[in-house]
Formats: structure tokens, sequence, C-alpha cells
């Protein structure tokens, strides 16, 4: 009995904290104070609980995934800080330090937007060698390339659906225009409605490549004059770094999204291209021995298959000697 | 032993570290806000005492923990901070942030910390599903029937977790809870 009265002042005195309570629950809660003295402390506990709550309110949504991700790369880069340091000369001062700000800035926005994001509870999915597949919160789709990660929300709030890219990504974006998808890379933002494409944003590489399967998509070029173009399925628009150009071509590798599917399809390639593509799909160090077999050409598929099925069939379609050593694999002619 | 209890001189390897990191990332985080203007700003002073850290790991020899050893440099960080930024910054909050902050003792501060850090590990020990609802009413100010209608479960439903987070932080803060409030009894009464 003193339990099931206990369990029912709880309940008020949560309801009361938390802002739900109405004005019967309200006197409820007071007539159940007044019972018992104790009950008096236990609500003077729960209120101390809920003040100090607040106390870490600010840290509480941090997500320390992310933040060990970016801590673990900048391990790995083994990158130096970058300290304020005041100016020397009294005059200069202010610029110097107008200057070092900005630099921290650029540092913090380097960084990521994580920084921001994880206030609102936002994940971080990051792939090593394999790449995986991930329904978001809205029920789209994304399967991220190896080396890649992917920051979005638990859920999405507001009128946007916002998600930042690093690296390579195929999305299947669920229909919903009253809520666009955005997905924020480093250069470009690309913006859709609901459809399918392909966005590979590596940060190492020297393009932005966003090619287009069905729907359409808009993407945008960051810095002081934006720049948007539109595509539609079968364009790919191609985003330079060196010279910040963004323009569309109809120059599509029919494999662009191999490394998703494993489908391949090669029309007189030469053996040099295939391994290359193998390479970047596989992970794999495929090496051609001479440079005239470099040169050999080929024609065929592969639906879904290991790679060691794909090299049995090149070596037998060229006749080839494929040999294994420290992590590479050795194409040679047979003798 | 807790990772923060470690002494330099023990080996620091990846793994301790990364334990090293997730226990103390978000008390270093708040303890560097209460100096430093904004949460960007902390986040980046502790995650360079963290690189910091990791980076001199090998000539690291002193006895003193870990824990000292962070929130000192966090500590000693945003001072710089505030320092440079003063030189050259005429916002006045900064000015006050430094007269207020700086030179206050810093056992205080640690003792301080010691509660955030407890009432943040009690947070984080919640069911996952739990600890969502209830931050979701405690700081987001979401009233049940909105978060029941966000994350598709029933108001009850709620309501029954809201009370089970808050059960269970009790049991795990109730060293810390003993003081009386009393302008709620006079706001009651």
């Amino acid at each position: 009995m003193e339990k099931k009265d206990k369990n029912i002042g709880i309940e008020l005195i949560t309801r009361h904290l938390s802002g739900e309570s109405n004005a019967a629950e309200e006197k409820e809660l007071q007539h159940w104070l007044a019972a018992d003295p104790d009950h008096i402390t236990l609500l003077d506990q729960y209120s101390s609980l809920w003040e100090k709550l607040g106390r870490v309110q600010s840290v509480a949504g941090i997500d320390l995934d992310a933040e060990w991700h970016i801590l673990e790369s900048r391990m790995a880069e083994g990158e130096k800080m970058i300290t304020l340091q005041p100016g020397r000369k009294r005059r200069a001062s202010f610029y110097t330090g107008r200057i070092a700000v900005a630099a921290m800035l650029a540092v913090i926005l380097t960084f990521s937007g994580i920084y921001l994001a994880s206030r609102f509870g936002y994940r971080t999915l990051a792939t090593t060698a394999q790449p995986e597949e991930l329904v978001l919160p809205d029920g789209s789709t994304v399967t991220l390339n190896h080396f890649s990660s992917l920051k979005y929300p638990r859920r999405f709030a507001g009128e946007i659906r916002n998600i930042e890219l690093d690296g390579e990504g195929f999305f299947e974006v669920e229909s919903d225009p009253d809520h666009p998808f955005v997905i924020k890379t480093r250069d470009v933002d690309i913006k859709v409605l609901g459809t399918s494409f392909n966005v590979n944003a590596y940060r190492e590489n020297a393009a932005v490549e966003v090619i287009v399967k069905t729907g359409e998509v808009a993407v945008t070029r960051h810095g002081d004059i934006p720049k948007t173009i539109i595509l539609k399925p079968g364009n790919k628009g191609v985003y330079k770094k060196n010279n910040e150009t963004l323009k569309i071509t109809r120059e599509i590798d029919r494999n662009y999204l191999a490394w998703k599917t494993r489908n391949f399809v090669f029309e007189d390639q030469t053996l040099f291209d295939v391994s290359q593509q193998l390479n970047k799909v596989y992970q794999a160090e495929i090496i051609i021995a001479s440079d005239s077999l470099k040169e050999a050409r080929i024609t065929t598929t592969f639906n879904d298959q290991s790679l060691d099925a794909i090299l049995n069939v090149l070596s037998a379609t060229l006749d080839l000697d494929v040999r294994k050593s420290n992590g590479q694999i050795i194409l040679s002619e047979t003798n | 032993m807790a990772a923060g209890e470690r002494n330099i001189g023990i080996k620091l390897d990846k793994r301790a570290f990364e334990e090293l990191f997730r226990s103390f990332f978000p008390s270093l985080v708040l303890f560097a806000q209460k100096y430093v203007p904004d949460q960007d700003t902390a986040k980046e002073i502790v995650h360079n005492v963290f690189l910091n850290l990791w980076e001199k790991r090998q000539q690291l020899d002193t006895s003193s923990p870990l824990k000292s050893y962070l929130f000192t440099s966090v500590h000693n960080r945003c001072l710089n901070y505030i320092r440079d930024q003063k030189k050259f910054d005429r916002d006045e909050t900064l000015f006050q942030k430094l007269d207020s902050t700086a030179f206050i003792d810093g056992v205080d501060r640690l003792e301080e910390q010691e509660l955030e850090q407890r009432i943040y590990d009690a947070l984080q020990s919640l069911p996952e599903k739990c600890r969502e609802i209830f931050m979701m009413n405690r700081f987001e100010g979401l009233k049940y029937a909105g978060i029941a209608e966000k994350l598709g479960i029933s108001v009850k439903t709620v309501e029954t977790q809201m009370s089970k987070a808050l059960k269970i932080l009790r049991e795990k803060l109730i060293d810390y809870l003993g003081m009386v409030i009393l302008f709620i009894l006079t706001h009651l009464n």
C-alpha cells in the first residue's frame, strides 16, 4: 500500500517538474505532500535533481562517437593545433588578432559541422574498408563507400533534411517536397526533393562528382559567388577544386556504381583500366607486370562476384598468371 | 581502475586513450565553457589538450593523475585564450569573463566538476530510449504529447519513461540531493 502510494507521488512529482500537470494534479500533489513529511523530502530531492540536471544540458547531446572520430583523424594527421598568438606590436595587434580568430574559426569549421550539429543530436557513420548501408530517420537510404563518413540527425527537424558527407555515397531519397534533402560536402551542397544519385566527394580528390540516376538534383558551389546547376538523369555534375568550376557533362563512367553493386561492364577496355577499377572497388592492389599486358583489351561483364572469381575469368580469357604476394596481386603473361 | 586515476607514467595506448577521451570529454567541455564564450571554442580547446597529450605521451613523466593533468591543461589554455582575446578584443563580455572567472580558486571548480561528471554519467547510464525521452522534455522543453508524436509512441509510454528516468537518476545521485529547496514549498503552498 505504502509503495503504491509512493509511486503515485513520484508520478505526480514527475508531471509537476516536467510541466505536464494540470490544476487538479497540482492539488493532488499538495494533498500527497501534506500526508507525510517524507513526501516533502522526496519532492525536495527530485526538485534538486531536476535543477542540477540543468548543469549538463549544454553537453548532454554531445555525440562522443563523432568527437572521437574527429580527434582520431587529427591524431592520424599529426596535425598541429593553431594557437592564438597576440600581435607583438601594439598597433598591429588588432588585425593580427582578427586573423588569429579567423584562423581559429577556420579550424573549427574544418573540423566540420559536427560541432554545431552534435548539440542537436547528430550521429556519424564512418566506414573503413567496407561500404555500409544505412536507413536515415526519414526512410531514405544511403550506401556509403569505404573510408567515408556521414553525419545525420537522430531525427530530421525543421524545413530541411540536412546531412553531411565526406567521401562517396549513393543516395535514394524519400520524396517529400515540403522538406528538401540537402547533402553538405566541403565544397558543394546538393539539394534534392526525392531521387537517387551518387555523390563522390572524397576530400583528397581533385573534383566532386554527382551522378543522377532518377529525379532532379541541384548542386550549389560554396564560396563568395555561389553557383547552382540542375542535374537530370544521365547528367554528371563536376566541381573542380583547382579552378572552382562547376559544370554539367554527359560523360559518365558506366561503372560508377560498381563500388555499391559490384556490377561491371567492360567493353573493349584495357586490362590496365580494368585493374584500376577493380582496385578501387575491392580495395586491392593489382599490378600488371608488363607494359604490353597493360594494353591487352577485354570485353566482359561481372555481376557481384568476388575478386578471386573475377581474376579467374581474366586469367582464363587472357591466359594470365595470377600471383599473390605481400597483399599485392601480380598479373603476368604465362610462359 | 577508472581511466582518469591512471598516472601518466603508465603506458597510454590508443585504447586507454580513447577510454580517457570518452570519459572526460563532456565534463572538460563543460569546464571550459565557464571560461570561453561558446561551446565550439570550448570543444576546440579540449580537442587540442587531448591531441597534445597524445603527441607527448612518450615524454610525459609525472606522477600526477591524468585527470588533474587534463583539467589543469584545459584551465590554462582557457586562460591563455582569454588573455589573448583581451589584448585585441573590445568585447566587454570577455573582460567580464576574465574578471569573474580567471582568478577563482581551481579547487572549487574541480569539486563542481566532480558533481557535473556524476550527473552526466548518471544521465548516460539511462536506457537509451528512456534517456532520449527524458532529454527531449528536460532539455528541449517538449511536452509529452510532442515527444509521443515525434517518436511514434503513446503519451502513457512517455510518462512512464519520464518517471523511470527520474527514479534511476535519483538513486544514482542521492548523495548530492540533500539540499532543501524552500522556494518550491513556498511556491506550492
